[in-house]
């Protein structure tokens, strides 16, 4: 009798079971496919091959097989394979379901100095005090943050602009931090501003909590000032301004940029780019408008159709490219979370 | 107003497969889908009074064909698909299991 039992003995059984899967013909080539499982694991195979799997008709025995089962989008042999690596996966691409959401959004003012086509909030006069948040108000929304489960928050304050209304943001933070003796969640705050006319009591505060400030940056003088207008016409050197201020309290990376693209913004995406170097950012987010509030009523104006921004968009990714090969770090925040996704097990909470 | 019909066999094509593939078109046109006996006709006209798209049958039979390949992947993996979710999320750990409501 033999000591080993032969080869057909250990081959893999002739069906298979197809675990959950979903797939969609690559746009620039239609015999092809990208195929993916429900953990994120994915590939890129042939039409004809997608309809052989589906059919059966795939040998369990092929390399293609393998590939296919290792990325758990089938199984040959339920009762010998084990899909306890795929539950880790789903486990691990899904734990943001866990703590529930962690950012934290607190409007405090719809008060705004400028008039941006764009706005995606019902933007106010800056003498329109009725539309600041009221006290009740933010004493109520801190007892719903506290609410969530999630050991890390994220404090944003938004407006409008929310340094019309700072006393507001700094009863808020009080109130937190004091809450937070008891809570013990690990805190994060924001505030997005334009940064204009920021005071030193306001950067001493923003920095004994540790604050982070984004604003808004959408490009060279001539594109923010025409995007962002305000009485003066000086968005932009005020931004700039409002950036180094920021800088000096609170460090270099204390200090981020969004930027918002008008139907005029996809004509200069290296300029955009280019102008973010200058001012010494590591990153950026070329993001399309987004169709809320006043963008709304002036979309016929600002906006554009999603083939401009993908033409857009393919022109800064390749001049992103070549600023990084030239030594200069730069991300670009929307690739990276895409890139995130398709690369790594885990999932990335978008914001 | 330019006006393109099809008619789909429906025992090749089950109501539900070639309305998910109509639907793929609502964002760009006009779309209905009405039952004819043995057939069902899908019909899709221009909403802004241009052109219908050149390959626009050629784009349409391959839908219907890629959203039939879906209903055999969910036919077979319908049930598996909800006790996967179960088993995996019943096995995680909230962060914090006793939150005050």
């Amino acid at each position: 009798m033999s000591r080993f039992r032969p080869a057909q003995a250990f081959a893999a059984p002739s069906d298979y079971q197809l675990l959950p899967l979903r797939f969609r013909r690559l746009p620039w080539d239609h015999d092809r496919a990208f195929v993916s499982s429900m953990a994120g694991d994915w590939l890129l195979m042939k039409m004809v091959d997608v309809q052989r799997l589906v059919n059966h008709q795939l040998p369990t025995e092929s390399a293609l097989f393998a590939d296919l089962e290792a990325r758990h989008l089938t199984v040959a042999g339920t009762d010998r394979s084990s899909l306890a690596p795929l539950l880790s996966q789903i486990r691990s691409r899904k734990s943001y379901l866990m703590g529930g959401p962690a950012l934290h959004i607190f409007v405090v003012s719809l008060r705004c100095h400028h008039t941006c086509n764009y706005c995606q909030v019902s933007r106010q006069e800056t003498s329109a005090t009725a539309y600041d948040m009221e006290r009740a108000h933010a004493e109520q929304a801190v007892e719903r943050l506290f609410e969530w489960p999630s050991q890390e928050l994220t404090i944003e304050f938004q407006g409008g602009e929310p340094l019309l209304n700072f006393e507001q943001v700094k009863a808020i933070t009080r109130r937190i931090v004091e809450r937070n003796r008891s809570a013990r969640r690990t805190l994060r705050f924001v505030l997005a501003s334009t940064l204009h006319d920021l005071t030193d009591d306001q950067l001493a505060f923003l920095t004994e909590h540790r604050f982070k400030l984004s604003t808004s940056l959408d490009g060279p003088e001539w594109l923010h000032n025409a995007n962002r207008p305000r009485p003066g016409r000086d968005s932009y050197r005020r931004t700039v301004e409002g950036i180094e201020r920021g800088r000096r309290w609170l460090g270099d990376d204390g200090v981020s940029a969004l930027t918002t693209l008008t139907r005029q913004s996809l004509e200069v995406p290296e300029a955009i780019i280019d102008e973010y170097r200058k001012l010494g950012f590591h990153s950026i987010s070329l993001r399309p408008l987004s169709p809320y509030g006043f963008a709304t009523k002036t979309a016929r104006r600002t906006g554009y159709p999603t083939e401009d921004f993908l033409a857009f968009y393919r022109r800064a990714f390749d001049h992103l490219l070549s600023v990084n090969l030239a030594g200069y770090a730069m991300e670009e925040s929307y690739a990276s979370l895409l890139l995130s996704q398709l690369f790594t097990s885990f999932g990335r909470r978008h914001l | 107003m330019e006006r393109s019909q099809f008619t789909i066999d429906r025992a090749l094509y089950s109501d539900d497969v070639a309305a998910r593939a109509a639907h793929r078109y609502t964002g760009e046109l006009g779309v209905e889908v009405r039952s004819q006996g043995a057939n069902l006709t899908v019909g899709f006209w221009s909403l802004d009074g241009s052109k219908l798209p050149e390959d626009l049958w050629a784009r349409f039979s391959r839908d219907l064909l890629d959203e039939r390949l879906r209903a055999a992947v969910r036919s077979e993996t319908n049930g598996l698909q909800q006790e996967l979710l179960r088993a995996a999320l019943n096995q995680a750990q909230p962060v914090m299991p006793h939150v005050e409501v």
